[in-house]
């Protein structure tokens, strides 16, 4: 299938900080793509550029054929973004902790009118993750990490996106419940056919998901192959995977 | 002694107004905003222009009033409410300021000797408490109903998440800045109406009455009672004004002076941070939805930990 975001060539600076350096690359549809590095390469700054919540200071962001980010006064904002059909998960899950799960999904189908349709997707998703079926009354802030983390996948689901940004979704998980997460990750990519990109630390459980890989070192890409082929450059390896 | 109980309800009515406004701003969408004196002072404004100079009526001047208090809102809401938390509080303290400092340039002595309100040929005369606690209640009351509404709505869901999160928000698609304005704007319009009302009543308008102490009454109005909880701004609007009058009502002028009010203010607002931060009756719990009947909602009332526990699995 063609590609879906087109990433040319952009950079991003934090004030005098520049945090993305001339970063290329592309997503196809039906894909998981993943991308790893290690803390401060850059890689939340990228997944936030991309739904516009920072600023590029050059290149061009293009979804589906259409240009998304350019400099500052020809990106669209991002929930006109999100509308266009990306959705953000983004680190540290910013999940709306004073209102119910069932609250939180409702929120995520803020851009469906059809209430039918809400509520059939609601069932899905209870359906998907039991768990927030469970404790769809309950307000957020009671669920644990791991829980948080699936209600704020199923919210993004709930807009039913084609393209799904995950900002680390392992983040400060048991390694039990990141790999469930991750299994959903790809139930999700294969049977609702929603493209993933999604940016880990954990490189191994990340490139063992994915169909193509990037690294980021310092806002660099310094490295881009197929899952496979990164989990067993010796680079990587020694890098990320502590072999 | 009645007299004093009338004219609170009158004060506290009108406060209740400016609290429903400060409510949405502020309540329901998390901006600290310090200016509704000034909206105040638009809304007392306009119907004293209206009605002395030009000779219209007061029915007439609510609207207006509302409509330019919420036009100033957007005005000065398109730049300022791109700031956050306290530089917000800061711009929109400014802006209270300015307002009131373009009144007093208008017209530094204000308004004397305003036409009253009729209604069917009735005159709503100053000394008639009664029939003003009814005429502005009854504006309370509608008000109430439709901010209550408006909370339940697509546009008061989207405000609330504005304040619980606003990148979550914008990633789920929800233009923040333009419900940030819309909420501002509306919170404005309700003040101008409230500053109808007391131009109504008390028939002059004088800047000096429109200080930023009035702003700081009205924020403490909303979290004494409870920020995002509309019935609770009108409990809030009858405690603060019945603080004010205390001295009057207890006959006791010689002893406590009128300064010693905002000390009562302060002592009040440090205790509720201790003690019930969210206030007295707490937020509202919007449940957009809510399966529930009315028999179970009293009954969560009631006995919330008992239910919330076995919640989960209804």
């Amino acid at each position: 299938m063609g590609e879906i975001l087109k990433i040319d060539d952009i950079s991003v600076s934090y004030g005098s900080i520049r945090a993305l350096s001339d970063v290329s690359m592309t997503v196809n549809e039906g894909d998981i793509v993943s991308l790893i590095g290690a803390n401060g390469a850059g890689k939340s700054t990228l997944l936030n550029a991309i739904v516009g919540l920072v600023p590029l200071k050059g290149g061009s962001i293009s979804f589906a054929g259409e240009t998304i980010c350019q400099t500052k006064h020809h990106s669209l904002s991002t929930d006109l973004i999100a509308r266009r059909g990306i959705a953000l998960v983004p680190e540290g899950r910013h999940v709306f902790a004073d209102m119910t799960v069932e609250e939180n999904l409702d929120m995520g189908a803020f851009m469906v009118r059809d209430q039918a349709l809400i509520d059939k997707r609601k069932e899905e998703m209870y359906d998907f993750f039991p768990i927030l079926g469970a404790r769809k009354k309950q307000k957020t802030r009671s669920l644990s990490g791991g829980e948080q983390q699936m209600m704020a996948i199923a919210r993004a689901l709930m807009s039913a996106p084609r393209l799904l940004l995950l900002d680390e979704p392992g983040l400060g998980l048991a390694p039990l419940i990141v790999q469930d997460i991750f299994s959903k990750i790809k139930i999700i990519n294969e049977e609702n056919k929603v493209t993933i990109f999604l940016v880990e630390q954990n490189a191994r459980l990340a490139l063992k998901s994915s169909s193509y890989g990037y690294v980021l070192e310092n806002g660099r890409i310094v490295l881009q192959d197929n899952g496979e082929a990164l989990l067993n450059n010796e680079r990587v390896q020694k890098a990320y995977l502590g072999a | 002694m009645l007299n004093f109980f009338q004219l609170i309800l009158i004060y506290a009515g009108i406060y209740a107004l400016m609290a429903i406004g400060q409510n949405c701003i502020t309540g329901y969408t998390g901006m600290l905003s310090l200016c509704h004196a000034g909206f105040l002072c638009i809304g007392s404004y306009v119907t004293a222009i209206m009605c002395k100079t030009f000779g219209f009526s007061f029915w007439l001047s609510l609207p207006v009033a509302a409509i330019v208090a919420g036009l100033v809102g957007l005005l000065i809401g398109i730049p300022t409410l791109r700031l956050k938390g306290d530089y917000l509080c800061i711009a929109t303290l400014g802006l209270g300021e300015i307002i009131r400092n373009v009144a007093t340039n208008l017209n530094p002595v204000g308004y004397n000797s305003i036409p009253r309100a009729t209604l069917f040929g009735y005159q709503f005369a100053s000394r008639n408490k009664f029939a003003f606690i009814l005429l502005i209640w009854f504006f309370v009351l509608v008000f109430y109903v439709l901010f209550q509404q408006l909370a339940h709505s697509r546009l008061g869901r989207a405000m609330v998440a504005v304040r619980e999160d606003e990148v979550a928000a914008q990633s789920n698609g929800i233009n923040v800045t333009k419900y940030k304005i819309s909420s501002f704007v509306l919170g404005a319009a309700v003040g101008g109406i409230a500053g109808c009302f007391q131009t109504a009543y008390t028939l002059t308008v004088q800047p000096a009455s429109f200080t930023f102490m009035v702003s700081v009454m009205v924020l403490c109005t909303v979290v004494l009672g409870g920020m995002g909880n509309a019935k609770a701004v009108i409990l809030g609007a009858f405690i603060i004004q019945f603080i004010s009058y205390f001295p009057q009502l207890t006959g006791l002028t010689n002893i406590i002076p009128a300064q010693a009010k905002q000390i009562i203010y302060g002592l009040l607002l440090v205790i509720m941070m201790l003690c019930r931060p969210q206030g007295i009756l707490g937020r509202d719990r919007y449940r957009y939805g809510d399966p529930r009947t009315r028999k179970e909602k009293l009954h969560d009332f009631f006995v919330r930990p008992k239910r919330s526990v076995k919640g989960g699995k209804a």
